[in-house]
């Protein structure tokens, strides 16, 4: 399928037609998947995420005409499982390999630190991150959003999300900071 | 929604910002595989579903009639002559019918499709918890 417009990539996902989500997903994944492993710190939850998304998308998708943004509502509905996700994390007893989880990271970028020590330093200080920057960061690194539909998606003014990011980045520029002086 | 123009950072954050885009993770192969599954298997249980929830919508219309039939048989006058309205016992007792033809049917959706057969068959159910309006011969999808 072609690069479709917006309204008619929902008609079509409204139809329930195959081939729309197959172009969703070719649109979309990557950067839901990369958020996602923001989020939640491994790439095992990251993909449950984002296949929860696609599943929801399918179940809604009558409802699919009212969507003003489609980025802010796929991204809107990674949150929402993510969460779901991260609670179910939060109950599951600490085993070695969580916590191993969180601190190699996960498939894909296991071979980071020797590849590119810095890279890796700083996805590891985003995960370090309070959520709600963590968030913000995985919306516009990852989800590659604009403030706009990164402040549909989380509820909250332009400006906030704007103020949010910069502080993120300020924090991490602190962070990288002081682990150079170290 | 309307545009506005995205604000722009001072250098030493655009230059970390640029960092962190170079460091993204790299995406797994089978992960548009695995969805394409996922949403494939969500069309298909859905459709099969609804195909169910219509069958026994029928069963269930049916099976008002056979005893709309004997009822109205019993009392000497045929189809038109049956009780009018349907009390809450003979209502059950095609809910359990309809369990019996179907045993995954829940009892009070079993019940609620012998309530939309009877109203369907044109007659009045009397009982405790009339159907809401407007009436729905399917379940929604959510």
């Amino acid at each position: 399928m072609g690069e479709v417009g917006p309204e008619q990539l929902l008609k079509r996902l409204a139809e329930g037609e195959p081939a729309a989500f197959a172009a969703l997903f070719d649109r979309f994944g990557p950067r839901l998947f990369r958020a996602a492993q923001t989020l939640l710190g491994n790439a095992a939850d990251a993909e449950d995420a984002v296949q929860e998304v696609f599943v929801a998308l399918v179940r809604s998708r009558s409802r699919l005409w009212q969507v003003e943004s489609l980025p802010a509502y796929l991204f809107a509905s990674l949150r929402r499982s993510a969460g779901r996700i991260g609670e179910r994390q939060a109950r599951a007893p600490r085993t070695s390999l969580n916590v191993a989880g969180e601190a190699i990271a996960s498939r894909g970028e296991s071979d980071a630190p020797g590849a590119n020590e810095r890279a890796h330093w700083l996805r590891m200080a985003v995960r370090r991150l309070p959520p709600e920057q963590r968030e913000v960061i995985a919306l516009k690194i990852d989800g590659e959003l604009t403030f706009q539909e990164m402040a549909a998606t989380l509820g909250i003014s332009p400006h906030t999300a704007a103020s949010r990011y910069r502080y993120a980045l300020e924090k991490l520029r602190e962070a990288a900071r002081r682990e150079s002086v170290e | 929604m309307t545009h506005q123009p995205e604000p722009i950072l001072p250098p030493e954050l655009r230059e970390l910002e640029a960092e962190l885009r170079q460091s993204r993770a790299p995406v797994g192969g089978s992960l548009g595989l695995l969805v394409q599954q996922r949403v494939a298997a969500e069309l298909i249980s859905e459709r099969r579903g609804q195909r169910q929830r219509w069958l026994l919508a029928a069963a269930a219309v049916l099976l008002v009639g056979l005893h709309l039939s004997w009822w109205g048989a019993q009392s000497g006058a045929g189809f038109w002559a049956a009780p009018q309205p349907l009390h809450a016992g003979r209502v059950a007792q095609l809910a359990a019918e309809l369990r019996a033809l179907a045993p995954e049917l829940s009892e009070a959706e079993a019940v609620r499709q012998a309530r939309l057969a009877v109203l369907a068959a044109g007659r009045r159910y009397e009982g405790v918890g009339a159907l809401p309006r407007p009436y729905q011969l399917t379940h929604s999808l959510d």
